[in-house]
């Protein structure tokens, strides 16, 4: 069941995929997608490529994928260790619908790369940088960039 | 999101179906099985998700046939249109599906992607297909729009998807299940979907419908000799037919590693189910397992705010154990019953000692509690434990290790009778200067906050001063590969004697730029702060005094005569401060042998100048083991016996220098006992350490006084530092045990009950009579089928519990993450 959906999904982003993002199977398994992610443009992310792991569960579309960054990214939404868990409003249990599609979760990654949410973080320490010390916050995200995303 | 335009499609795709349904009506009789794809007892079942789908298909070819009362086995052979190709790799294929689907115009769902037999359609005009609207209302148990998640009370099952939901009148009057909140348009569509509620035997080539979940487990097992995986009977959203039957073996691969075929067309993504790894017993997913840790098992709420791997024990014992092992746990009776109440310092505990259970504690113990051993103190932890997040694993490895080598340290020391009190080995404790230094600026801000905090407390007491400079020491602990004395004085500057320090830090010739040299600094403002102090600020005196330290260490006076003029200088000085002095100047010199030489001379005078004995250095440093009992040590003035021999003579309190306890080299032990015998001796005394004024009057007991506590002396923080840190300290710690306390309740003291999980068999009686009473029909709706589904547990329950016990032994504890 979920297989059907899935693969159709991954047929329509293969054949348009949205610019900046990049996906494919991870070893044949429609489960478990790698998606490469140019950091967007106007972010500091710019210039960083970012893998992330989507693993879409058996009950798919009825409960949401699950997506991490497997490139260590310093963002207050996302955990800056290997992990790379991430919070992300579509994905939430209490917001999932079943018809959100996978290129929406791809796309709102992305906005959330170029606006991070810092009231909704999991780094604390990041998203107050955020929050008050903007420019602090993009050099040093910057600078994660250099060291994890090329 | 789509929008509603594209669901309802063109109304070509229901006439197009309708041909088909003709097809699927004759096959449905044979509930789409007759395929002859499996055929029964088909073993080849190695593909399990694509049988699903097609038993799906089966399903709603069944469906069609509902309302048609003739049995008919004979559609072996119909094939539907869009019945994917099995060998093609998967994107391929689904590609190719897309195309083929599209082209042919068919109509697909957009949550499943399958096509829609009948559509759904919700008050906000949403549609579905109907078997996703009957999936989220029967099994996902939600009434929500699966797009917008608007709640839909009742949604409309109809042939004609360009129909909105306002265009059926009198809906009141359709044919409704009320308790899944379904209208139908026609009768035959409440057929089709009813028919998706039975009990239906997964099995292909089989049509039997079963009464109850007993039932239909007794079935396949004794018809198809399979098994149904009875987690996933009870929490795996799909319909009684879209399960999949097992073999013993594949049964217990299913559970162990799941079925997930990667690369195949109709792969699941299922892993298995988790073990506890304590219970041996297999959950359906990480959910449950996770409820089922957070109730029955336990997690240490300290390492948890440490960060990390969660880890679970067994129970609270094995919590207990671990509190005992690696926490300070309050070891009073009361608090014992009361659980959780457990520290993660030594600081913290004793604070709440002296909270609650002062009224039970002796005076003795009290003081004890009062003093704060400065070896176990651990800077660093609150420190990382804010870093958290950013903490990569690696550095939360090395702090485990850092943690472990220093339990194993203390244990060692405790094993050799040492006492902890000894405080830190320098050798043992991998904490590089240099990489160190980073972090300094945020501890001490962090000491810092600490001691404002202290300083605001009603104690009134001023040393919150004294703090800030207490961790610049911790890591400037002299290199490993010295061996010479070190001391660490947590005496802070102060503005009026900044300048002196300056001084003498000119006289000294030292650039404090590395660690070693901030550390040095504090050192001289320490000494010229104590010299203030005995000289009674007197600044001509103060002068000789810095004159006398740097000829020395131009070695244009010997130590001997350096002590004599010290003698000379501080004519009014005790003997006890006077040698502290004396120790403190010693350990300026970088040059080791000056050092030694100061103390080993300061050492002959007194042998020379007092009746009693002196502190022997030889003795002392080879008794580098002496413990510093009065830091750490609830038994008191007893246990200091080693002290108490020099101590006694001249029992002059001095309120310092309990910082010794950190450096730990062996030539220090002379002096630490000598802080120890200053502490002990006056056993009488209730707290020797306690620095205001009125207290050292008290302690007096016909002892020579102390001038540089007297009043005239000011404004400078008494430099009993063991004291000072006291209040400071705790009062973080306190609120760290109340909401240690409010965040973890106590367990009930009962046992939880047994989930239901494990309560096999009982009430088998009833469920089994009920859904035979509704002929298998509307029990979905209303949930009885999951209440029967624990009676199938009896039918399998040898079995279930069997495959759960004979896992393998591995003893590892659940981690989560």
């Amino acid at each position: 069941m979920a297989a059907k959906r899935i693969t159709r999904e991954y047929a329509e982003i293969s054949e348009s995929p949205p610019s900046g993002i990049n996906v494919s199977l991870d070893n044949d398994n429609v489960h478990k997608w790698n998606v490469v992610m140019a950091g967007p443009e106007g972010s500091p992310y710019a210039g960083g490529t970012f893998h992330l792991s989507l693993t879409l569960p058996p009950e798919y579309p009825f409960k949401a994928p699950v997506l991490s960054f497997k490139t260590r990214i310093y963002h207050p939404n996302v955990t800056n260790d290997e992990k790379g868990s991430m919070c992300i409003g579509i994905l939430k249990s209490e917001s999932w619908k079943p018809s959100s599609k996978i290129l929406a979760v791809l796309l709102a990654v992305q906005d959330l790369l170029r606006e991070p949410v810092p009231d909704d973080a999991l780094e604390a320490q990041i998203a107050d940088k955020f929050k008050n010390d903007r420019p602090g916050f993009e050099r040093d995200a910057k600078d994660a960039v250099k060291r994890w995303a090329k | 999101m789509e929008s509603t335009n594209t669901e309802s499609a063109p109304s070509v795709a229901s006439s197009q179906s309708a041909p088909r349904q003709y097809g699927q009506r004759g096959r449905g009789r044979g509930r789409g099985r007759g395929r002859g794809q499996g055929g029964a007892n088909n073993d080849s079942t190695l593909r399990e998700p694509r049988q699903q789908e097609n038993r799906g298909r089966g399903g709603r070819g069944g469906n069609r046939g509902g309302f048609n009362g003739t049995h008919n086995h004979n559609a072996a052979n119909f094939i539907p249109p869009v019945q994917p190709v099995p060998a093609v790799p998967a994107k391929l294929a689904a590609k190719e599906n897309v195309d083929a689907e599209e082209d042919a115009g068919v109509e697909l769902c957009v949550i499943c992607a399958s096509e829609v037999v009948h559509t759904s359609i919700a008050p906000c005009n949403h549609s579905t297909c109907h078997i996703c609207a009957l999936r989220m209302r029967t099994l996902y148990k939600t009434k929500d729009c699966t797009h917008c998640r608007t709640p839909a009370p009742y949604v409309i099952f109809t042939d004609d998807a360009t129909k909105r939901y306002e265009d059926f009148v009198d809906t009141e009057k359709m044919l409704t299940q009320e308790a899944i909140g379904v209208r139908y348009d026609n009768e035959e569509i409440q057929q089709d979907t009813q028919i998706l509620l039975r009990y239906n035997c997964p099995d292909e080539g089989c049509d039997v419908a079963c009464l109850s979940w007993p039932d239909l487990h007794r079935h396949v097992r004794s018809t198809h000799h399979k098994k149904i995986c009875d987690l996933c009977s009870r929490y795996k959203k799909v319909f009684t037919h879209e399960h999949t039957l097992f073999t013993d073996k594949e049964l217990d691969r299913h559970m162990k590693k799941g079925d997930d075929a990667p690369g195949a067309i109709d792969q699941s993504g299922f892993k298995g189910h988790p073990e506890c790894g304590f219970c041996r017993q297999r959950f359906y997913g990480e959910d449950e397992l996770y409820v089922h840790c957070r109730e029955r098992h336990e997690r240490c709420f300290i390492c948890d705010r440490r960060g990390g791997q969660p880890q679970y024990y067994q129970n609270y014992d094995s919590l207990e154990k671990h509190f005992t092992k690696d926490h300070f746990l309050c070891l009073d009776q009361n608090c014992l019953d009361k659980k959780f109440i457990v520290f993660p310092s030594e600081l913290d505990l004793k604070a709440h000692q002296l909270e609650e259970h002062k009224d039970t504690l002796t005076k003795d113990v009290r003081r004890d509690a009062r003093l704060v051993n400065m070896a176990s103190l651990d800077y660093r932890a609150p420190y990382v434990q804010e870093r958290r997040g950013g903490g990569s694993q690696r550095g939360q490895r090395e702090q485990r290790e850092q943690r472990e080598q220093r339990e194993q340290r203390e244990q060692r020391e405790q094993r050799d009778g040492r006492g902890r009190g000894r405080g830190r080995d320098p050798n043992a404790e991998p904490i590089p200067a240099s990489s160190a230094q980073p972090l300094r600026r945020d501890e001490q801000a962090f000491q810092r906050q600490l001691a404002i905090q202290g300083a605001q407390s009603a104690t009134g007491r001023t040393f919150g001063g004294q703090l800030t400079s207490q961790p610049t020491p911790t890591p400037t602990r002299p290199q490993p590969s010295s061996n010479a004395p070190q001391q660490r004085t947590i005496t802070a500057p102060t503005p009026s004697s900044v300048d002196i320090t300056a001084a003498v830090v000119q006289t000294l010739n030292i650039q404090p730029e590395t660690p070693q040299d901030q550390a040095r600094l504090l050192r001289h403002h320490s000494v010229i702060e104590r010299a203030t102090i005995l000289l009674q600020s007197d600044d001509a005196k103060l002068t000789q005094f810095r004159n006398f330290v740097s000829s020395y260490k131009s070695s244009t006076i010997t130590a001997q005569q350096l002590i004599d003029s010290f003698f000379a200088l501080f004519a009014d000085t005790s003997s006890n401060a006077l040698g502290t002095l004396i120790r403190e100047v010693a350990e300026l010199y970088e040059d080791r042998t000056k050092a030694t030489t100061l103390l080993a001379a300061w050492n002959d005078w007194r042998a020379i100048n007092e009746d009693y004995p002196s502190l022997p250095a030889g003795t002392n440093t080879s008794t580098g083991s002496l413990p510093l009992n009065w830091a750490v040590s609830t038994s008191s003035s007893s246990s200091a016996a080693p002290a108490q021999i020099s101590g006694a003579k001249k029992s002059k309190v001095l309120k310092l220098k309990s910082s010794t306890a950190q450096s730990s080299r062996s030539q220090v032990s002379q002096t630490r006992s000598w802080g120890s015998a200053s502490g002990v001796a006056p056993s009488t005394n209730p707290f020797p350490g306690l620095p205001t004024p009125s207290s050292s009057k008290t302690q007096s007991s016909g002892i020579t006084t102390m001038p540089w506590v007297g009043p005239s002396s000011s404004p400078h923080p008494n430099p009993s530092s063991a004291t000072s840190s006291r209040p400071s300290s705790t009062i973080p710690s306190r609120a760290n045990a109340k909401s240690g306390v409010t965040d973890f309740p106590a367990l009930p003291p009962a046992p939880k009950p047994q989930s239901t999980i494990q309560s096999y068999g009982s009430g088998r009686l009833v469920h089994r009579d009920m859904p035979g009473a509704q002929s298998g029909q509307f029990s979905w709706g209303r949930g009885s089928g999951e209440t029967s589904a624990v009676a199938s547990g009896a039918e399998d329950g040898e079995n279930g519990s069997g495959n759960g016990k004979k896992k393998q032994g591995k003893k590892v504890l659940y981690n989560w993450g």
